[in-house]
Order: structure tokens, then C-alpha cells, then sequence
């Protein structure tokens, strides 16, 4: 695949344009008709100062907006902590719950919703679970020494079965008609808890989190070509590591806290990009964000529009991101070693 | 003289000693070849003096300093390293990788800049490899490859470039064209250098020292010296005849293994 | 040497074999439980449950075990007493012990809840320590019936749908219990319910449907065309807005369908603590009720609970109706005294003399203070 100047900046203008196409049509959609003119008009009002209570304002500012933005947010933050964790584990398979963040999250919220139903306390379980089990991953390795990219992997899926254990036995002992199912919605991944509320508490994390690994993404170039050729290129890998695990680490327990279990976008959304700007993460990182938020928005609109009852965004991204991988490993076959 | 190891002792963890009481130095413009037998240490050498391993014992000195264990003394005088090469995980374009040498000089939270790319160019140049410049890594042959890393350490602007075995892997018109290419960069750029390598033909026509690491001692001294049938027959255990082959006013020496099949 | 190891190696494996030989009759002498060989046998009589079996049970059954959640209540009204009743979901235990069947009925808090689990997963040794008459089992747990059999305990399916299911279940257990009359009597009353509501019929044809929506939780959970909430909200004179979702009983949908939908009646029902100042007063996130029709004029309402929850089918489910037709129609229900049947129903099939905080508390009157019920 060959890149050259030329064609990167028509994809890059293609990306961007995507974006603001697919934020505006996801304000305009939705299962509440609204007449495309009408929500231009409440746009434009709610901009110049006019308070709108009509329904359709109401629907277009306080569902729909904050909703897309959510979209965005964790689309981004999904597909740039995947393609970050592919990079420093030099393993294209890799997830952003490869270190058990999402597992370790999925776990806080279960037992905060057993314990005290759907609200604030669950939420923050999750965050300190989520960040709680990748710090019992970077531990449970560095036993094993030096934590090399390998012994991380490994703790990573030990510490996953654990936390995923534990949620089994939750789901067993939660009350099959208001506790289980509250947590098997929530397991299944889905926006319709977004609100300004919810993006004051993580909106910030995440944007740090993206911003954190935006300034060091050409850094992870080094880092992928293994510890020794970063040491001779006179990087320190172990800490620049580091760093990015924990940046991706806040990002990804921020948005699982907020939307639930939503997987393979970490994961499918990078190998896309790689296909229209190349390897190098000075480009993949920034194209990962936005391509995970385009998408992000796509799957949702068809999640709560397609049908009356809404479709766990989990599985639809599930259906959406299994056969695209298994289109990706047929069309680059050689690509990677 | 731009660099010197003074009494290095190395062994991996829990292993004794590998390397011991290594001593050697290595002035400008000179260039330094490291022979020995498969396991006798010569990469792991290469990796302690250029700080990716640390000395149990004894120091690596760059121009008369110290090179701390912070790795930070690599940027002072920096060194290029070569390593083998190896296949990637992932498809860099030749460019792309190229650049990742000008790492040293990138801050942390930088990415390339004009000057960079144009420095990265600059090496691809002179190694020769502009046509392949934007083909993916993972399609290039060894010797390509091999070019590819060369140019990577050059982009790093580098006093000093340390190969590990550079013509491995290389058919043999390839591998004389990286004898080459690194007589080439000593002469233009003034660069030192230190290789690893399998061929005594290539150290006696490329080094101005040798290293020859052998199980409990080593030696080092001016190649011609070092480099001898009874040296070879020490260290190799086989016999060789060394026969200096004239041409063209050069004299190119030979090895010949005398041992029966 | 070796042949010393052949020869302890075979040592080991014959003894192996013979503890394992052991234990296997060990396991059966401890099945048979000691009876004595030959016994008297128990007059009999088979019934037929509601997937066909013909089942043999007890011709006195004293001790019954019930998988499914709402049919403890149900075995307690045709029984008109609970202490038959010796093992129930722990779902149910924990419904009956927030209403009023606890007052009326202590004897079932000694009931066991631990021989089924929460997924209706059955504990056979459990079940084996109970030893019960009969078990009642769901439809879809064939294989439960073959492993209780295998124990000696008989078991019948009973079906989750229709009112009809309902009455048929009914009918099942009153034979179960020889207590046909009262099994009868409760059918007649739901089937005299049918015909008063069908005398209404004529009057609700000409009146407008109130659009309704049943919501289960704040989880957005709500009442789709296949429940049997839609036929309680249609015989009544409304109509269930979410009728266009199918796929099981209830189902998630998102606020801006609901604000689509625009309801205007909301039904709250007891699977949740959810209460209608927690929609008039936009409690959760992420949601926006202020639009609605129904908050908007206030006509969110919490659904009953008596001995069992109204949200589902059960011995009640005529006075749901019959209330559902209060809310939307109380003009074509003047002559309907809810207060009054239900001390009636209560009084007749249950023996129990309703007081009026209890009513109060059975209707939930204090939450819906609007319908003067």
C-alpha cells in the first residue's frame, strides 16, 4: 500500500468532512421524526441565546446532542487506546482490554448495581475497578521481573478470567427480574445514559487520556520495534510504556464506565485506519479517533433507530467488526509477521 | 581516541561471567572488527558498549566521560547500532523506519520535523536505497533490509556505528557491497566503527583492529596482528592458510580451511 | 527392578479397582434409603399438566414445590392456604415478604427457597430433603421433570402466556389438590369479569383509547405487543403504545421512542421501586420525562400488588383489568367499586377481611392520589 503525500491529505479531508456529515445526520435522525428544516432552526436558535422547550428541542439538545457527543468521545477513545496497545505490544491482535480494564470495570458496576441499582455509585465502581485491575495486571507482572510485553499479556488475560469469574458468579446471584437484567444491559454496551452529566464526569478523562497519547504517538513507532532497538535509538521504552499504558488505561476505563462492555472497535478500527494511512502512528493515531468516531456514530444511530426496542450497541459491533476482521486478514495477507 | 571500554566484565543473570576484563579502544576514523565462535559473546559485547545491556564491571568511556547507567551518555556521542537484519511486526515504509533513527533528536512529545525527514532522506541517499524509499519493509529482501537499518543508525547522525553481523544473510557480491559501503561512510563521514563478524577475509581487508574473543581470553590489537594462522588455529580450532591474493596494487588476502572433510 | 515396578504398578491398579467397586455399590445402597422391601401403596390418581403428560401423584398431596415465580400464589389461592406449600422461588420469597400475603399468610415464610435458584436452576438434593408430593415446573423444563422422576417425585408443567394458561393452571392444581370447587370458583370469577367487561365492550367502542405505556424500570424496560399486559391494557379500553416491539414480553427501548410514543398514560408496575415522582421530578439521567403527555398532566401511576404482583398473570388479574378500566374509562366504570370487590374478592377466596389501610396499600393509593380508587 503505497501512501504518497498527495492522496494522505485527500484521505485526511475525506475523514474530517465524514465526521461533520455523520455528527450532523445523527442529530437529525432518530426514532422522533423531526422535519430536517426544524432541527436547523432549533440548532441555529439554541446558538443565538433562544431557550427551546418545545419536544423536538428538547429531543434535538438533550438526547441527541449529548448522546453524539458521547459517540464521539468513546469512539475516539476506544480506537486510539487499541491502536496505541497494538503498537507498544507489537502485536496487531491486541485489544484495549488485553491489560483486563474492561473485565476489571464490567466487574465494578455489576456489584455497584447489585448492590444499589443503576445510579452514580455503580459508575464509580467501574472507573475504580477498571483502572484497579490494570494496576493488579502491572503488578502480578513485574513478579515476574523485569515486565516485559509478554509477562503484561499474560497477567492481563489472568487478571481478565478473574474479574470475569467474578461476574458470572454476580449475574448468579443477582435477582433475575430488576438486578440481572439491569447488568446484562449494562454488559452489552449502550449510550442511552448519555447525558451532560455523564460527559462533565468523563467527558475530561477521556480528552486528556487522547490528548496524552496524540503527543506521544510517534514515540510508539520506537517502541514497537522492540525494548533493545528503542534502548539503542536512546529511548526508554519501560517508561514511555509506561505512560501510554496508563494514559490508554484512563481513557478506556472511562468510557466503559460510562457505555458499558463495547468491544472490536479497539480493535478493527486501527487495522481500517492502517489500510488508508499506513503503520505509522504519527498517522494512525490521529485517523484511529477519527474514524472510531465516525464509526462510533453509525453503529448508534442504527442501535436506537432501527428498531423500537434498542439494540445493545455490543452486539451490533460484534456483527459489524467480526466478519470485517475476517475480510482484513484475507485482503493483507503478508502484511504482518 | 573517542572510545574505550576499561575492565568490563558481563554475564546474563545468574550465569557467571561471559565477558571478563574486557579492555580495548577505538579512535576516529578507525574501524574495529569483533571475532570469535557462535556463543562466544560478540553480540552481547556489542549491547553492553552500546548501553543497551550495562556492565557488571568496569565502564564504557566516551570521550574520556563515563557513560552513566541512565543511558542518558548515549546522547552525548551518539552511537549508531546496526542490528542483524531481522524481520519486522509491523509494515513501516523504508521512509518511516529510516526516521525513527532521528529519534535521539525528536522530543517526547515531537514528531518529525522538516529537518528531520530531510536528514532521513539524506541517509537514504547515501546508502542508495532512495528507489525502494516508500516500499513497505515487510517486502524488502535481507540485503535490503540490511540497507535499510544501516541508514536508520546513519539518520541518528552518529560518531560511531556499531554492526552486528552486517553481512550475514547477504549473498556475496551483497555482502562485499556493505564492506563497501562502510569503508565508504568512515572515509566521507569520519566515522568509527565496530563490526561484528563472521569473515576474517572482511577484517583483514576492512579493520584497523580486531577483537578476538575466545573462551577465557580475548585479544586485541592492529587486525594484521591479530588476524594470523596461528591465532585462527587458536581460537577457531581449525587449520587455515591465509593467501595474499595481488591485484591491482591492492593485496587481498584469502582464507583457505585446510582441514579434511 | 523393573519387574518390581510391573508388579507394584498392577498392585495399585487392582486396588483401584476394587474402591472403585466399592464405592459404586456404596452409591447405590445409600439411593435405595433403607426401605423396607415391600410397602403399602398410597392411593393414587393421574392428572394431565398443561403440556399433555399424564402425570401420577399422591391422591392426598400435602407438600408441593414451586419452581415457577408467580404459581405459589396461585396454589396459595386454590389452596385458600399456604402451608402446602413447602418450597418456592427466592424471587417470589422476596415479593411475599414486601405485600400482604405475609399478613395473611405466615405460614409460607417458612418455606424453602434454596432448592431452585435464581435462574431457575433446580438443587436435587435439595429437592431430595424436601420430599415433596409434586413439583411444578415450567413448560420448557422437560429435563427437570426426567431427573425428578428418576428421584420418585412427580412433576407438572405449567405454561406462562395467556389468561387462558392461567385459568387451565388453575384448573391443574384445584384437580392437584381436590380442591376443584374453589379452583372453579376462581375461574367463574375471572370468567364473570370477562363478560362484565365484555358488556362493556359496546360503550368502549365508542370511546377514545387512551395511549398507554407499561413501563417495567428506569431501565427503559417496557410492556411490547406480545405481553399479556397489551390484552389486559386492550380489554380495558386503552391501547399499549410499544405494540410494534415484539421479541419477548419486556423490552428495552430508548427515552427518545418513548418521547416518539408519547403516552399518555403511564403504568408503573412492581418489578421496581420505581414511583411516578421519580418521573414527574426527571430523576434519572439521561432521560427526559417533562414532555410527556402523561407527566404532563400527572396520570403516572403505580400499579397494584396484592398477593402477587398485578404485573403479571395471575389469580388477580380480573381486578387489574378491572382497575386498568378505572384509569382510562372511569366514566364507563361508575358502577364499579373497586374498594368493595376487591374486600369482596379477598373476603370470598381468601377469607381474609381487608382493612382500609390495607387496601390503601394493596392499591397504592397513596401514589395515585388522582384516582380516587
Amino acid at each position: 500500500m503505497i501512501c504518497k503525500q498527495k492522496n494522505l491529505k485527500f484521505i485526511w479531508l475525506v475523514m474530517l468532512l465524514s465526521l461533520v456529515g455523520m455528527f450532523f445526520v445523527s442529530l437529525y435522525g432518530g426514532r422522533y421524526f423531526i422535519p430536517p428544516g426544524e432541527v436547523g432552526e432549533i440548532l441555529s436558535a439554541r446558538l443565538r441565546g433562544g431557550a427551546q422547550d418545545s419536544i423536538a428541542g428538547s429531543v434535538v439538545w438533550n438526547l441527541r446532542l449529548p448522546r453524539t457527543l458521547l459517540n464521539v468521545l468513546v469512539g475516539a477513545g476506544l480506537a486510539i487506546a487499541g491502536a496505541s496497545y497494538q503498537g507498544i505490544f507489537k502485536n496487531p491482535l491486541v485489544s484495549p482490554d488485553v491489560l483486563g480494564v474492561s473485565s476489571g470495570a464490567a466487574f465494578g458496576a455489576a456489584f455497584g448495581i447489585l448492590l444499589s441499582g443503576v445510579n452514580q455509585f455503580a459508575t464509580v465502581l467501574a472507573l475504580i475497578f477498571g483502572i484497579l485491575s490494570v494496576f493488579m495486571t502491572y503488578s502480578l507482572s513485574k513478579l515476574r521481573g523485569e515486565s516485559s510485553t509478554l509477562s503484561l499479556v499474560l497477567s492481563g488475560m489472568i487478571i481478565s478470567a478473574v474479574f470475569s469469574a467474578l461476574i458470572s458468579l454476580i449475574k448468579y446471584v443477582a435477582d433475575p427480574y430488576d438486578k440481572l437484567p439491569a447488568i446484562t444491559y449494562w454488559l452489552m454496551g449502550s449510550f442511552s445514559n448519555a447525558s451532560y452529566s455523564n460527559l462533565k464526569l468523563v467527558g475530561v478523562p477521556i480528552l486528556v487520556g487522547i490528548v496524552g497519547l496524540l503527543l506521544l504517538r510517534w514515540r510508539i513507532n520506537i517502541l514497537s520495534l522492540g525494548d533493545e532497538e528503542a534502548y539503542s535509538l536512546g529511548i526508554n521504552p519501560v517508561r514511555t510504556r509506561l505512560v501510554i499504558i496508563a494514559m490508554a488505561t484512563f481513557v478506556t476505563a472511562s468510557c466503559v464506565t460510562v457505555t458499558g462492555v463495547i468491544g472490536w472497535v479497539g480493535l478493527v478500527i486501527p487495522h481500517i485506519c492502517r489500510m488508508l494511512v499506513g503503520e505509522d502512528h504519527k498517522n494512525l493515531l490521529p485517523a484511529s479517533c477519527i474514524v472510531g468516531a465516525i464509526f462510533m456514530i453509525i453503529v448508534d444511530i442504527i442501535a436506537r433507530s432501527a428498531t423500537a426496542a434498542e439494540i445493545p450497541i455490543g452486539i451490533l459491533t460484534a456483527l459489524v467488526g467480526a466478519p470485517f476482521f475476517a475480510l482484513l486478514f484475507k485482503t493483507s495477507k503478508g502484511d504482518w509477521q | 581516541m573517542i572510545l574505550e571500554v576499561k575492565h568490563g566484565y558481563f554475564g546474563y543473570p545468574k550465569d557467571k561471567n561471559l565477558l571478563q576484563d574486557i579492555c580495548f579502544t577505538l579512535g576516529e576514523k578507525e574501524i574495529m572488527t569483533i571475532l570469535g565462535q557462535n556463543g562466544i559473546g560478540k553480540t552481547t559485547i556489542l549491547k553492553c558498549v552500546t548501553g543497551i545491556l550495562k556492565w557488571r564491571q568496569g565502564q564504557t568511556l566516551i570521550n574520556g566521560k563515563s557513560m552513566d547507567s541512565s543511558r542518558k551518555a548515549l546522547n552525548q556521542i551518539p552511537i549508531g547500532y546496526v542490528p542483524q537484519a531481522h524481520p519486522l511486526s509491523f509494515p513501516y515504509t523504508v521512509r518511516e523506519l529510516v526516521t525513527m533513527g532521528r529519534a535521539r533528536h525528536i522530543g517526547v512529545f515531537s514528531v518529525p520535523s522538516g529537518k528531520d525527514k530531510k536528514i532521513a532522506d539524506q541517509a537514504i541517499d547515501e546508502v542508495g536505497i532512495r528507489s525502494i524509499r516508500d516500499k513497505l519493509c515487510t517486502q524488502l529482501s535481507g540485503g535490503q533490509l540490511q540497507l535499510v537499518f544501516i541508514a536508520r543508525a546513519l539518520a541518528g547522525e552518529p560518531k560511531v556505528l556499531v554492526l552486528d553481523e552486517p553481512e550475514s544473510h547477504l549473498d556475496f557480491r551483497n555482502q562485499f557491497l556493505i564492506i563497501k559501503l562502510i569503508m565508504r561512510l568512515v572515509r566521507e563521514r569520519g566515522l568509527s566503527c565496530i563490526i561484528n563478524t563472521h569473515y576474517p577475509e572482511h577484517a583483514l581487508r576492512l579493520s584497523d583492529t580486531t577483537l578476538l574473543l575466545g573462551q577465557n581470553s580475548y585479544l586485541f590489537g592492529k587486525t594484521k596482528e591479530i588476524i594470523t594462522e596461528k591465532r585462527v588455529e587458536e581460537y577457531f580450532e581449525i587449520n587455515v592458510k591465509i593467501l595474499p591474493v595481488l591485484y591491482q596494487g591492492e593485496e587481498i588476502n584469502a582464507f583457505v580451511v585446510l582441514d579434511s572433510i | 527392578m523393573r519387574e518390581h515396578r510391573k508388579k507394584s504398578r498392577y498392585h495399585i491398579s487392582l486396588l483401584l479397582v476394587i474402591v472403585f467397586m466399592l464405592s459404586l455399590a456404596g452409591c447405590q445402597s445409600s439411593g435405595d434409603g433403607g426401605k423396607p422391601a415391600a410397602e403399602k401403596k398410597p392411593e393414587t390418581r393421574i392428572v394431565t399438566d398443561l403440556v399433555g403428560n399424564q402425570v401420577t401423584i399422591k391422591a392426598n398431596v400435602e407438600k408441593i414445590a414451586v419452581v415457577p415465580i408467580p404459581w405459589a400464589t396461585i396454589v396459595y389461592a386454590v389452596d385458600g392456604s399456604g402451608k402446602k406449600i413447602v418450597g418456592m422461588h427466592p424471587s417470589a420469597m422476596k415479593a411475599y415478604q414486601k405485600n400482604i400475603l405475609k399478613v395473611m399468610a405466615p405460614e409460607i415464610a417458612n418455606a424453602n427457597s434454596t432448592f431452585v435458584d435464581n435462574n431457575f436452576n433446580v438443587n436435587y438434593e435439595e429437592v431430595a430433603k424436601l420430599k415433596p408430593d409434586l413439583v411444578v415446573i415450567w413448560d420448557y423444563q422437560p429435563e427437570i421433570g426426567k431427573k425428578l422422576a428418576e428421584l420418585g417425585i412427580p412433576s407438572v408443567a405449567i405454561k406462562y402466556g395467556t389468561l387462558e394458561d392461567v385459568q387451565n393452571g388453575i384448573k391443574l392444581v384445584g384437580q392437584i389438590l381436590d380442591q376443584q370447587e374453589r379452583a372453579a370458583a376462581l375461574i367463574k370469577y375471572q370468567q364473570e369479569t370477562n363478560s362484565y367487561l365484555k358488556s362493556k365492550e359496546s360503550t368502549l367502542a365508542g370511546k377514545d383509547k387512551p395511549k398507554t405505556l407499561y413501563l417495567r424500570d428506569e431501565q427503559l424496560q417496557v410492556a411490547t405487543g406480545q405481553s399479556v399486559n397489551k390484552i389486559m391494557i386492550n380489554t380495558a379500553g386503552g391501547v399499549n403504545v410499544a405494540d410494534e416491539v415484539t421479541g419477548d414480553s419486556w423490552k428495552k427501548v430508548t427515552m427518545e421512542q418513548v418521547i416518539a410514543w408519547n403516552p399518555e398514560v403511564i403504568i408503573l408496575s412492581n418489578f421496581s421501586e420505581i414511583l411516578p415522582e421519580d418521573l414527574y421530578s426527571n430523576k434519572f439521567s439521561g432521560q427526559d420525562w417533562s414532555k410527556i403527555e402523561a407527566v404532563k398532566n400527572k396520570k403516572v401511576y403505580k400499579a397494584p400488588m396484592g398477593i402477587y404482583r398485578w404485573d403479571a398473570p395471575c389469580v388477580e388479574t380480573p381486578l387489574m383489568i378491572k382497575w386498568l378500566g378505572k384509569v382510562f374509562h372511569p366514566e364507563v366504570f361508575t358502577d364499579y367499586d373497586m374498594r368493595v370487590d376487591l374486600k369482596n374478592f379477598y373476603q370470598t377466596y381468601f377469607n381474609y377481611k381487608l382493612t382500609d389501610p390495607e387496601l390503601d396499600q394493596i392499591l397504592s393509593s397513596k401514589l395515585n392520589p388522582v384516582l380516587k380508587i
